[in-house]
């Protein structure tokens, strides 16, 4: 019987270890079985979703965030957590659309390139309350070389 | 466990020659996320406003990671810069920091070449 694998990681909310982050979620990505195009994607989706924390809480940001990445070998998926205490839901962010985003870079706007690329690149996005945290979930689909 | 924050991300950008054409060439290494953008986006700004109508390529090959923080930097700079009447262009980017860039749609806005020499011929 196959088990579901999991790992977490506790962070200080410091752009400083966005680069720990994306090897602590490549590492279990590669266990899951994701190939390297999908690990970049994840692990760009979560720093993006990471930078969004620490930067979005400010002034009463949160010390430390978790992470936490669960692969569900049955389901061919990788589900990352990224949780962090606060009082308030943090407002989910509506992605901009293609035809936006094509106009923003053209404009040079800066904003809304982190959260394209966060739902671009992974397959789901959740925002959710869980007791006294904010969580952003993303989800992974895994290639399946075999065609089953 | 804490995430220690002595663990260095590393980022360089550096000048480099290419002889016979009038360009200013920046080679970036490493991995350029929110951590270490703001470090490029000073060296960037200083280059911009030192070199007027500036002729800048930056070579991309030994780049190993961007973010849209890094990405929001090229954004800030390139209208600045043709508006001096120089201009900025990517060269030599590696697939996976293509795709990133593809993706946004940034070949439309900035030009794009496989190498350093073409950038710099394109340039002439």
């Amino acid at each position: 019987m196959q088990m579901d694998r999991e790992k977490s990681i506790t962070l200080a909310a410091d752009y400083s270890v966005l680069k720990e982050l994306r090897e602590f979620v490549s590492d279990i990505g590669r266990l899951a079985g994701l190939d390297d195009a999908e690990l970049d994607a994840l692990s760009l989706a979560v720093d993006e979703a990471a930078t969004n924390i620490i930067s979005h809480t400010a002034p009463d940001a949160p010390h430390k965030f978790s992470c936490t990445c669960s692969a569900h070998i049955p389901e061919h998926e990788l589900v990352c957590k990224l949780s962090y205490d606060a009082e308030d839901l943090f407002a989910p962010i509506e992605p901009p659309s293609t035809a936006d985003i094509q106009n923003r870079v053209q404009s040079m706007k800066r904003g809304g390139l982190g959260v394209y690329l966060m739902h671009t690149l992974v397959d789901e996005v959740d925002y959710r309350r869980e007791g006294i945290q904010n969580v952003i979930c993303l989800v992974k689909r895994v290639h399946d070389d075999s065609g089953e | 466990m804490i995430g220690q924050q002595d663990i260095p991300v590393r980022f360089d950008v550096r000048e480099v020659p290419l002889a016979g054409y009038q360009v200013t060439i920046l080679e970036l290494a490493g991995q350029l996320d929110a951590h270490t953008a703001p470090e490029f986006e000073r060296f960037l700004e200083t280059r911009v406003r030192d070199e007027r109508k500036a002729k800048l390529i930056l070579d991309f090959h030994n780049l190993e990671y961007i973010s849209s923080a890094g990405l929001g930097v090229l954004m800030g700079l390139i209208e600045e810069v043709r508006s001096q009447g120089g201009d900025m262009k990517l060269a030599a980017l590696p697939e996976k920091i293509f795709h990133v860039l593809d993706l946004l749609g940034f070949p439309v806005v900035f030009q794009i070449y496989p190498t350093v020499l073409e950038a710099a011929v394109a340039f002439h």
